[in-house]
């Protein structure tokens, strides 16, 4: 739910109720107008706000919510009207406004068809859920669990996996370490490996401050767990295997963040000695290309300098034929 | 005290784990009549599929051999969670970006509708969100981190937010 509304007011502008949202959940009220006072809002999964009690406890309104958003009332002594998924609902019609469309409760349905601000035959239409064509439905006819699978495994995702592939590399490492190893030798050792792979597959990509301490806690706790099941009972452990344990877990982050410092180093090294290799070759390539020109240069202003030679001298001569022509015609 | 048989294993599950989520990123992005596809490398796709049946093979023996139910739930939870966390291919073209999920319809949101694109630094996973709510995921386990989140901004036209987990 986005934030709704932040404040009411009368028709002269005065404020008469103001609202408080938390992680766009309304949580309180407080009245402006006598007798005045503040409430408080407590909601459900859905943001529905079933019980509003004032400030000193006392419960102003307590109703049950049926799955489409029929209101059932035990107390009703507050003036809310932002009922079902915290949307007001209309005192003369009972309609729910949505933002975009009223939604009738009774009906179970919005009273105009959905819409998109792109031209589409059937907006938000998905093929494979034939309820999706129902332009008037409620999220999509499920109201009380509607939720997003994808978002939920949004950042665990890392966490399972790497959960799988600790557990693989404990029970691994297991049976080629201890050759008498038991049934609860391999449990333990699963459930430590699930625990510091989850976390790593969780953190590793964070930085130190948050993976160091994450992952050392991990592994204090992998190793309390692992001992406790091999033993059969509760077991930390002493002091000294537990800090040991802390250590190991912190040192994963930090001996990778070396790692990879030490191979952006070696690598950024070698990328400048290349860099200043193909450079030197480039700076050669373009003095010698420098050279070619100027030796086509020196040819061309060579064959230039013949032709205005030549010209020249062909100029010399015909002044001087003109030259010869005139003092002829002079002695005449 | 009962002598503990415990080897800590810690650091090595850690840099194993890190890097083989850095190296499945290292997969590059394919392109076809516009659109592209980000799915995971092979060799990754196969180390899941041999964890999710090596778990539920381990669930089986434990609970039929072992009699361990313990032993036997956290295998299958192992399992469960390998497949859950199964990558499904992501794809991107002018209009929308899509997951083909294999347990769901396809999910698609239209570049218009997306709200918000964040990036968890720790699960390395980038995430789209509609105005719906609704989410597609880029895991640690998709390829070309880099190529999806600079497209998927251009596309969108909005910026990305960074988080720590």
């Amino acid at each position: 739910m986005t934030p709704g509304i932040v404040a009411e007011s009368d028709l002269s502008g005065a404020l008469k109720s103001e609202y408080v949202f938390f992680d766009g959940e309304r949580v309180a009220r407080r009245d402006l107008v006598a007798p005045g006072g503040v409430f408080y809002y407590f909601s459900d999964h859905l943001k529905t706000a079933s019980v509003i009690t004032d400030s000193l406890g006392n419960i102003k309104s307590e109703s049950d919510y049926y799955p489409w958003g029929g209101e059932l009332q035990f107390v009703a002594n507050d003036s809310n009207h932002y009922k079902f998924t915290g949307k007001e609902r209309d005192t003369e019609t009972n309609l729910d406004y949505f933002g975009a469309r009223y939604y009738s409760n009774g009906l179970a349905r919005f009273l105009t068809p959905d819409w998109d601000g792109k031209a589409a035959a059937v907006s938000y239409a998905e093929f494979a859920d034939p309820q999706s064509l129902n332009l008037y439905t409620y999220v999509r006819n499920v109201p009380t669990s509607k939720v997003d699978v994808d978002g939920h495994c949004v950042p665990w995702c890392t966490a399972l996996a790497g959960a799988g592939i600790g557990a693989a590399i404990n029970v691994g490492v297991t049976y080629f370490t201890k050759p008498n190893a038991t049934a609860a030798d391999y449990k333990a050792a699963a459930v430590n490996g699930a625990i510091t792979g989850a976390v790593a597959g969780l953190t590793g990509g964070a930085s130190l401050w948050v993976s160091i301490p994450a992952n050392a806690a991990a592994n204090i706790a992998g190793g309390i767990a692992e001992r406790s099941i091999e033993s059969g009972h509760a077991e930390v452990g002493k002091t000294s295997d537990v800090i040991k344990d802390g250590l190991i877990g912190a040192a994963g982050p930090a001996l990778e963040h070396l790692g990879t410092k030490s191979v952006q180093a070696i690598a950024g090294k070698t990328a400048t000695q290349i860099e200043e290799r193909a450079g030197a070759s480039s700076l050669g390539t373009r003095h010698k290309s420098s050279l070619e020109r100027q030796a086509k240069a020196a040819e061309s202003a060579e064959e230039h300098g013949a032709k205005v030679g030549a010209a020249t001298g062909k100029g010399v001569e015909e002044v001087d034929r003109v030259n010869e022509n005139a003092k002829k015609k002079k002695e005449r | 005290m009962v002598p503990s048989t415990y080897v800590p294993t810690g650091l090595a599950t850690y840099l194993v784990v890190t890097w083989i989520l850095r190296a499945a990123q290292k997969g590059k992005v394919k392109g076809k009549e516009g659109v592209l596809f980000f799915d995971c490398l092979f060799f990754l796709r196969v180390l899941l599929m041999v964890l999710i049946f090596g778990f539920a093979a381990g669930s089986f023996y434990t609970a039929f051999f072992l009699k361990d139910v313990w032993f036997s739930i956290l295998c299958a939870c192992l399992s469960l969670g390998v497949t859950i966390a199964f990558p499904s291919p992501i794809s991107l073209d002018e209009t929308k970006i899509q997951i083909n999920r294999w347990y769901a319809p396809p999910k698609a949101i239209h570049w218009a509708d997306v709200t918000r694109l964040e990036y968890h630094r720790g699960p390395m996973t980038t995430v789209v969100v509609s105005k719906s709510g609704s989410k597609i995921a880029h895991t640690a386990m998709h390829s070309d981190s880099p190529v999806f989140q600079s497209e998927c901004q251009r596309r969108a036209g909005i910026k990305m937010k960074t988080t720590q987990l």
